[in-house]
C-alpha cells in the first residue's frame, strides 16, 4: 500500500508540475501577445508581424523592437530572476518568509542606484553595473558577517534583516539630504518597467540563464540543505560552501534585477509559495521548484506590467495586488 | 511752525509705515490663506521669510529685500538673479530649518502648503504665516494678491496681476498657434509631464500650443504632473519639448529621443526652475516671454531680462 502511494505521489508531482508549467507558458504567451500588441501606438496585426520579422526603420518597427520587446523581456527576466532567487533564499535560510531582500541585496542595490541617480550623471550601463555592485556589496556584508556562524540560517536571516534595514535607512537619509523629488524616487522604489531598453535586457540575461542552469544542475544539493546542519554534517556534506554558493547566485540575480527594474519585492516571496501550494506538497524537489518559481515569477511580472501599462502605475504595486490574493486563496485552500 | 514740525515728524513715520501705498492704519488685517485659515497680520511686516521662491519673487517684485529664503537642490532659484543673496538660508524647500527660522524670527513667512504642512505650527510660532497652494493661474493671482496685501502693497499686487494678464493677452494675440509641446521633469529614466492646469501648462495652451499631456483625469487628485512613457511621447511627438532637469545620462540616452521631432529639429530645451514654480510675478513673466519665444521664435524675440543661468538652453544628447 505504501509503495503504491509512493508511486502515485512520484507520478502525480511531475504531472502537476507539468500542468503548472503549461499554465505559466499560456499566461506568458498571452501577456507576450498583449505586451507587443497593446500600447499607445495603434499597430495593426500585419504591421506588427512585419515589424517582428524585420526592421524597416518605421515608427511601428521601432516601437515593437526597441520599446515593447525590451520592456517585455526585462519583465520576464526580472520576474524569473526574482522567483528563482526567492526559492533559493527560502531554501538556504530555511525561512518560508525568505526573499532576496532578506540578504540585504535589494536595499543595497536600491541605495547604490538612488545614490547614482541623485548625485551623478552616468550612462545607463554604468548605473546598472554600480547598482548591481551595491547589491552584491550589501549581500557580501551579510554573508561575511554570517560566515562566523557557518551561515547558520537564523543568524543569516537576522544579519540580512539588519543589513537590509541599514541600507533602507541610508536611502531615507539620502532622500532627506538630497532634495529628491518624492514622486520620482517612490515610483522607482516600487519597481517599474517603464522605458526599459535592450541595455536592461543585456544586464539581466547573463545572470538569469546561467543561474537557472546552475540551480537545476545542483538542485539536489538545495534539497539536502533543507535538513538540519547536524544531519548534513553526519551525511558528510560541506554545508557552508554550498550555502555560500547558492547565496551568491541569489544575490547576483536579485542585484541585477533591482538595478534593471527597481525593487519589485513581492515576487521573490510569493512565486515559490505559489509553486508549493499549487503542487500541493511541501516536499517539492528543487529541480521542479526552481524552474517553476522562475516561470511563475515571470508570468506574474508580465501580467502585472500589462495592466500597469494602462496608466503607467509602478509594476511592483500591481505584483502585490495580483500575487497577494492568489497566495491568500491558495493558503486558505490548503488550510481547508 | 507747529505745522512744519508735525510734517517733519510725519514724513519719516509715513515712510516707514507706508510701503507700497498702504497706510499704517490698514493694519492689523486678516488674510485667509489656502489652508482656509484666518491669519492676522498685526502690523506691517519688517522681516519676511520665504519658503519656496514665491515669497521671494513677490518681495523682489515690490523692491523689498528677502530676509530668509529656502533653497532648491542646494541653491537659490537662478531666476531671482542674485536679488536674495543676502537672505538667511532656511534650508531645502521641503525641510525648512526651523532653528534658523526661529532665530530669524520673521514677522511674516510666506510658504507653499505642500512643503510646510508638517511643521506649520512651528512656523507660526515664529510669526504670521501664509501658506499657499500654487499650481494654477488663479492660485498665482490669488497668492500675489494676498501676499502683497500682507506686505502692505495691495495696489502694487493688483498692478502686477493686471500687468501679467495684459501681457498674457498681448502674447496670445500675437501667437500663431498650431504647435504641440510638453513640459517635462524626470527622475532617473522616468519622465513626468505637467498637466495643463499647472500654470506653465496653462501659459502653453493659452499661447496656442497643444499640451500633449492635457488635463488630469477626472476624479484624480490635482497632481501637477504624471509619468509618461517614451512610447506615449513618441506617439504624441510634440514639436517642442521643455524640460526641467534634462541632461542626466539614463534619461537622454533612451533610444526614442533621436526619433522625436523636437529633438531632430533642435527644439528640446532645458529650462530653469521658474517653470516648475512659475507663480510669482517675476517667474510667470519670464516663463511667458521665454516660452513664447521657444514656441514661436519667428514671432517673439528672445527675452533679454532673464538671468543667464535661468535661461533655456538646448538639451544635451551627447552623453
Amino acid at each position: 500500500m505504501d509503495n503504491l502511494l509512493l508511486q502515485k505521489r512520484t507520478w502525480a508531482l511531475p504531472i502537476r508540475a507539468l500542468w503548472l508549467a503549461l499554465a505559466c507558458l499560456f499566461v506568458l504567451s498571452l501577456t507576450t501577445a498583449g505586451a507587443l500588441a497593446l500600447g499607445e501606438f495603434g499597430i495593426p496585426l500585419p504591421v506588427l508581424l512585419e515589424a517582428l520579422m524585420r526592421d524597416d526603420g518605421s515608427d511601428a518597427a521601432f516601437v515593437i523592437r526597441e520599446l515593447r520587446m525590451p520592456r517585455l523581456l526585462t519583465g520576464m527576466l526580472a520576474g524569473g530572476a526574482l522567483g528563482l532567487a526567492g526559492a533559493i533564499v527560502q531554501s538556504i535560510t530555511r525561512n518560508p518568509l525568505g526573499e532576496p531582500g532578506l540578504l540585504g541585496v535589494t536595499s543595497g542595490a536600491a541605495f547604490a542606484m538612488a545614490l547614482c541617480m541623485t548625485y551623478f550623471t552616468l550612462p545607463t550601463p554604468t548605473m546598472l553595473l554600480l547598482s548591481t555592485v551595491g547589491g552584491i556589496t550589501a549581500a557580501l556584508l551579510t554573508l561575511s558577517i554570517s560566515l562566523g556562524a557557518r551561515l547558520n540560517p537564523l543568524y543569516l536571516t537576522l544579519t540580512g534583516m539588519s543589513v537590509n534595514l541599514f541600507f533602507a535607512a541610508a536611502i531615507i537619509v539620502l532622500l532627506i539630504c538630497a532634495n529628491v523629488e518624492a514622486n520620482g524616487i517612490y515610483y522607482w522604489l516600487t519597481g517599474s518597467l517603464i522605458n526599459r531598453t535592450w541595455e536592461h535586457v543585456h544586464l539581466l540575461w547573463p545572470w538569469v540563464i546561467p543561474a537557472l542552469l546552475l540551480g537545476i544542475i545542483f538542485a539536489g544539493k538545495l534539497d539536502l540543505l533543507r535538513l538540519d546542519d547536524e544531519v548534513l554534517v553526519a551525511l558528510g556534506m560541506r554545508v557552508t560552501p554550498w550555502r555560500l554558493l547558492f547565496g551568491v547566485v541569489a544575490v547576483l540575480l536579485a542585484a541585477a534585477t533591482v538595478a534593471a527594474t527597481g525593487p519589485i519585492t513581492f515576487i521573490g516571496l510569493v512565486a515559490p509559495h505559489l509553486v508549493r501550494f499549487t503542487l500541493g506538497a511541501n516536499g517539492v524537489r528543487h529541480r521542479h521548484l526552481l524552474p517553476l518559481s522562475a516561470l511563475v515569477g515571470a508570468s506574474l511580472v508580465c501580467a502585472a506590467d500589462l495592466i500597469a501599462k494602462w496608466h503607467e502605475v509602478p509594476v511592483g504595486i500591481l505584483c502585490v495586488l495580483l500575487g497577494g490574493p492568489v497566495l491568500v486563496y491558495l493558503i486558505s485552500r490548503q488550510e481547508g | 511752525m507747529q505745522r512744519l514740525r508735525s510734517l517733519l515728524i510725519a514724513i519719516p513715520v509715513m515712510t516707514v509705515l507706508n510701503t507700497g501705498g498702504v497706510l499704517a492704519h490698514d493694519f492689523p488685517l486678516t488674510i485667509v490663506d489656502d489652508r482656509n485659515k484666518s491669519v492676522e497680520i498685526a502690523q506691517l511686516p519688517r522681516t519676511v521669510a520665504s519658503i519656496s521662491s514665491f515669497g521671494a519673487d513677490v518681495l523682489v517684485s515690490l523692491g523689498r529685500q528677502v530676509d530668509g529664503l529656502s533653497i532648491l537642490g542646494g541653491q537659490q532659484s537662478d531666476f531671482l538673479g542674485g536679488a536674495a543673496v543676502d537672505a538667511v538660508n532656511l534650508g531645502e524647500v521641503h525641510q525648512t530649518n526651523l532653528e534658523v527660522l526661529a532665530q530669524l524670527s520673521p514677522d511674516l513667512t510666506i510658504g507653499l502648503r505642500t512643503y510646510t504642512e508638517p511643521f506649520e505650527q512651528k512656523i507660526e510660532e515664529a510669526g504670521a504665516f501664509l501658506a499657499f497652494d500654487l499650481i494654477t493661474l488663479e492660485d498665482s493671482l490669488r497668492g500675489v494678491e494676498r501676499a502683497t496685501l500682507a506686505l502692505g502693497a495691495e495696489s502694487q499686487g493688483s498692478e502686477l496681476n493686471e500687468r501679467f494678464l495684459n501681457d498674457l493677452e498681448s502674447h496670445i494675440e500675437r501667437a500663431p498657434g498650431g504647435i504641440s509641446a510638453v513640459f517635462l521633469w524626470h527622475w532617473g529614466d522616468v519622465p513626468y509631464a505637467f498637466y495643463s492646469h499647472h500654470l506653465t501648462g496653462h501659459i502653453m495652451t493659452r499661447l496656442g500650443a497643444t499640451n500633449i499631456q492635457g488635463n488630469p483625469p477626472r476624479g484624480m487628485a490635482p497632481a501637477d504632473s504624471s509619468a509618461i512613457s517614451m512610447e506615449t511621447l513618441l506617439r504624441l511627438n510634440p514639436d517642442v519639448i521643455l524640460s526641467f532637469k534634462a541632461d542626466d545620462g539614463p534619461f537622454v540616452s533612451h533610444p526614442a529621443w533621436p526619433r522625436l521631432k523636437a529633438v531632430r529639429n533642435n527644439r528640446a530645451w532645458r529650462v530653469g526652475d521658474q517653470y516648475v514654480m512659475p507663480h510669482g510675478p517675476l517667474a510667470r513673466q519670464m516663463v511667458l516671454k521665454e516660452m513664447a519665444y521657444l514656441l514661436y521664435p519667428e514671432h517673439f524675440p528672445a527675452p533679454k531680462d532673464i538671468p543667464e543661468p535661468a535661461q533655456a538652453r538646448a538639451m544635451d544628447f551627447e552623453r
